[in-house]
């Protein structure tokens, strides 16, 4: 299975995306094969994925990539990833060019996330004094237990029916042109988006978070005493209360945690990207080489086959081995 | 001192004598250039003297210069601040520094900490990191920063001084500036009867008195140093210094990297916007402070400093070219011939919206002109990228193609409440604008809330005094705009652009 993964992934060499704070290629597919549902933030991220493609690579504008334009974009990026121009690409080359990306994609990622920490606190801030006080974050925490403790029995555990996820938009076809237009512009956002912070909004981000021990299981009095040992911490000067810039910072020292370590993975995944891509292994990647990987990412987004990328061609399928994140992000630009 | 000047950036400032050009001088304005001051170079002007007077005003000069690089300069290993550094404690400290050290207080409680002179081990740890070429770890410099926010610099006091566990002194962005005034003053005292001075040390002067014909100052203003056409505009100066800063020079470069080498002293990491900073105060100290704490701030944030300040005038010149002024910098430029437009004043209401949760709201308002282009952005409420796309007319006009412009302009949200902004006149490159019909836009998005877009039809021609009913989001606004005669009233109107209850 390693074998056909890294297969994939060489597909995906010069990807527009893959996903931080996720796991490993290998550990993402032997956990989730399994799981087959698909959330709607991850079909709106497959889609996106597919406008960026199209965005990228239609250099006239008519709305679709043809071969030949791809093709171009292959030329291109090659050119520029071959910075001592001598008509190859090699492994430094190859993770250099990986690396701009990386960093530049991460820095967007950075600063957004950074900015909502603010919006946040404004929204947990409910008598609107600039300050968070222990009961304006208790009650916040209050409303994440309550929300997956679904039996109310309080533990958060197995035992909890499955949480109805409230995040239910519009349907396409109830939307104005604009707000689809919006909608569009949302998605090639997500699909570019590189930084997965843990979340509450999914279990696996409350149990990572909440559950200190490790049973499986946050009991009431696990999560209070993990809110309040929180709290304490970010309250740097020790005065009993939240400043906006305190609350940034713990979570800009988490965020920055993460991107430290999505960051090396990556690189060393370019790494192994470049080996997978290196055919005859002589350590420089030819343009031919590189075309090849190119015509079956085409070919994967071309359903109909008939030499043109839009939104007209059928969905490519979801990867199977692989649900999403990690590699089922990279497939594509 | 190297490190200093290494991160003011590469913006020139040159100086136009518009004497020179005149046939009749009473007595010529003498200038020197000279190279290798403060790792720079360093020119200086004096006007109305006899050349020798003026010679013994430049021999002044530069002894001046070498006395206080060999106390402020932190790349000569044996000056005081240097020696302090290391050592940590020392005796009493020389008057000049003790001054400086009494600056850098000031400025940081002017400043809420934003400008600071006690972050030469942060500064250190960039140092290290280009040698070694491996980046910092950002959150133990994000740790030590927020450390030296919570620790005072010690006072000077006579006696030994000490500098605190993991402080040193970074005097980039004030000892240049305090440099300029004494060597000014060195100057003065050496031709007291000089009619006029200039000081310009790597693109930062002091100007004094007048030129030998009787003229203010000119300088250009330039983000590029080849372009001498002055891009960013002139301004007339006489008893001002100027001083520029901005990230388009030099960086620290690490793994391929380029950082900026403002760092913020809220993390300790490098800024990056990417905006120039002008500024012009009363001393050359204290327009280097603004201009290196407005290049540190996003551009709206700058302003809103700035407008606190009574004696600075700040220009802050996004990537972009959009300029964003503050209410007395436009009065500093060269007069042109168009005759200054009506000050147009927009009053308008955050209604307090009950049920549901509550959000504020993002708002924004701009203009357009006959063709429907976007010209001016009067206020951005709101800098996420995310809700500020909520605003689908701003966005769709001027926010999707112009990710700088909202880092940059936009400010935060505020509460429900009555707000005003005014327009001056310019579009958003500060050029005055030409034709009298312009459309105004408002928008206002709230999460869990409503969207409310109104435009209100302008005529500069005539002067209004109108009211729009308050809908959706937005409670009454009112709009008005008149000719106002004198600049300073002029001034005083603008100079309230920044938005008040």
């Amino acid at each position: 299975m390693t074998v056909r993964i890294l297969m994939i992934t060489a597909l995906t060499m010069f990807a527009g995306t893959a996903t931080a704070g996720g796991q490993s290629t290998e550990k993402n597919a032997t956990k989730t094969s399994a799981s087959s549902a698909e959330t709607r933030m991850d079909q709106w991220k497959r889609e996106g994925r597919r406008m960026n493609f199209i965005a990228d690579h239609d250099h006239d504008g008519d709305g679709r990539v043809s071969s030949i334009e791809f093709e171009q974009s292959r030329r291109d990026r090659f050119d520029a990833t071959d910075s001592n121009t001598d008509g190859t690409v090699d492994e430094q080359e190859y993770v250099y060019e990986w690396e701009d990306r990386l960093d530049a994609q991460l820095e967007i990622d950075r600063s957004g996330r950074a900015k909502q920490t603010y919006v946040r606190f404004a929204a947990m801030d409910k008598d609107d004094d600039e300050l968070m006080s222990w009961d304006e974050y208790a009650a916040s925490g209050n409303r994440i237990f309550t929300g997956w403790d679904t039996n109310k029995d309080g533990v958060i555990d197995s035992a909890d029916p499955e949480r109805s996820y409230n995040w239910s938009p519009k349907p396409d076809s109830e939307l104005t042109a604009e707000e689809l237009e919006q909608r569009r512009e949302r998605k090639m956002s997500y699909a570019r988006s590189m930084l997965v912070m843990p979340t509450t909004h999914n279990l696996e981000g409350v149990m990572a978070r909440y559950d200190l021990d490790q049973d499986g299981r946050v009991e009431r009095d696990e999560f209070d005493g993990k809110r309040r040992a929180d709290y304490d911490l970010t309250d740097f000067n020790g005065d009993g209360t939240l400043e906006p810039d305190e609350y940034a910072s713990e979570f800009e020292d988490r965020m920055d945690a993460v991107i430290e370590t999505f960051r090396a993975e990556s690189v060393q995944q370019s790494r192994r990207r470049f080996e997978a891509l290196d055919n005859d292994e002589d350590g420089r990647m030819t343009f031919a080489e590189y075309r090849e990987s190119g015509n079956k990412i085409f070919a994967r987004y071309d359903g109909s086959q008939d030499g043109y990328v839009s939104l007209d061609d059928p969905m490519p399928p979801r990867f199977e081995v692989v649900e999403d994140k990690q590699l089922a992000a990279s497939n594509g630009d | 001192m190297q490190a200093i000047v290494r991160h003011l950036a590469r913006l020139f400032v040159c100086t136009v004598l518009l004497g020179s050009l005149s046939g009749h001088t009473l007595a010529d304005t003498m200038t020197r250039h000279y190279d290798g001051v403060l790792g720079t170079s360093m020119d200086l002007s004096v006007a109305g003297v006899p050349p020798a007077r003026a010679d013994a005003a430049f021999d002044a000069a530069l002894s001046e210069v070498s006395r206080l690089e060999a106390l402020l300069s932190d790349y000569q290993p044996d000056s005081e601040v240097s020696k302090l550094n290391r050592e940590r404690v020392t005796g009493e400290l020389s008057p000049e520094l003790a001054e400086l050290i009494s600056h850098c207080h000031h400025w940081e409680s002017e400043t809420d900490g934003r400008f600071s002179c006690k972050l030469g081990q942060i500064r250190a740890a960039w140092y290290e990191a280009v040698n070694a070429d491996v980046p910092p770890d950002r959150r133990a410099l994000r740790a030590q920063a927020r450390a030296l926010r919570a620790t005072e610099l010690p006072a000077p006091s006579t006696g030994q001084y000490e500098l605190p566990d993991g402080m040193s002194l970074d005097l980039g962005g004030i000892a240049k500036g305090y440099i300029i005034d004494k060597v000014l003053a060195a100057m003065q005292l050496a031709a007291p009867d000089a009619s006029g001075f200039k000081v310009d040390i790597g693109g930062d002067g002091r100007y004094l008195g007048l030129t030998e014909n009787g003229a203010l100052w000119r300088v250009g203003l330039s983000a590029t140093p080849e372009d001498f056409e002055a891009a960013d505009g002139a301004v007339e100066l006489s008893d001002h210094a100027l001083a520029a800063s901005g990230h388009s020079g030099r960086t620290y470069l690490v793994r391929r990297r380029e950082y900026s080498q403002i760092l913020s002293s809220r993390d300790g990491w490098p800024v990056t916007h990417d905006t120039s900073a002008f500024a012009i105060a009363d001393t050359a100290l204290a327009a280097d402070v603004a201009a290196t704490v407005a290049a540190s701030l996003s551009a709206s944030d700058a302003l809103q400093w700035a407008e606190r300040q009574s004696t600075i005038e700040l220009l802050v010149v996004l990537a972009g070219g959009e300029q964003l002024a503050s209410a007395g910098w436009r009065d500093h430029e060269l007069a042109g011939d168009q005759a200054q437009p009506p000050v147009m004043t927009v009053e308008f209401q955050i209604p307090r919206v009950e049920g549901g949760k509550y959000r504020r709201p993002y708002v924004a308002l701009w203009i357009t002109d006959a063709e429907r282009k976007p010209i001016r952005n009067l206020l951005i409420l709101g800098d996420s990228h995310r809700w500020a796309q909520e605003n689908r007319r701003w966005w769709r006009a001027v926010g999707r193609d112009n990710r700088d412009l909202l880092d940059g302009y936009a400010r935060s949200t505020r509460r429900p409440g009555s707000y005003t902004v005014r327009w001056d006149g310019r579009d958003d490159r500060g050029q005055l604008v030409s034709g009298n019909e312009f459309r105004l836009h408002l928008e206002a998005a709230r999460e869990h809330g409503g969207h409310t877009y109104q435009t209100f039809d302008i005529d500069l021609s005539h002067p209004v005094d109108a009211r729009l009913s308050g809908e959706g989001e937005f409670g009454d606004i009112a709009i008005n705009w008149a000719q106002v005669a004198d600049s300073k009233a002029r001034k005083t109107a603008i100079r309230s652009a920044a938005i008040v209850h």
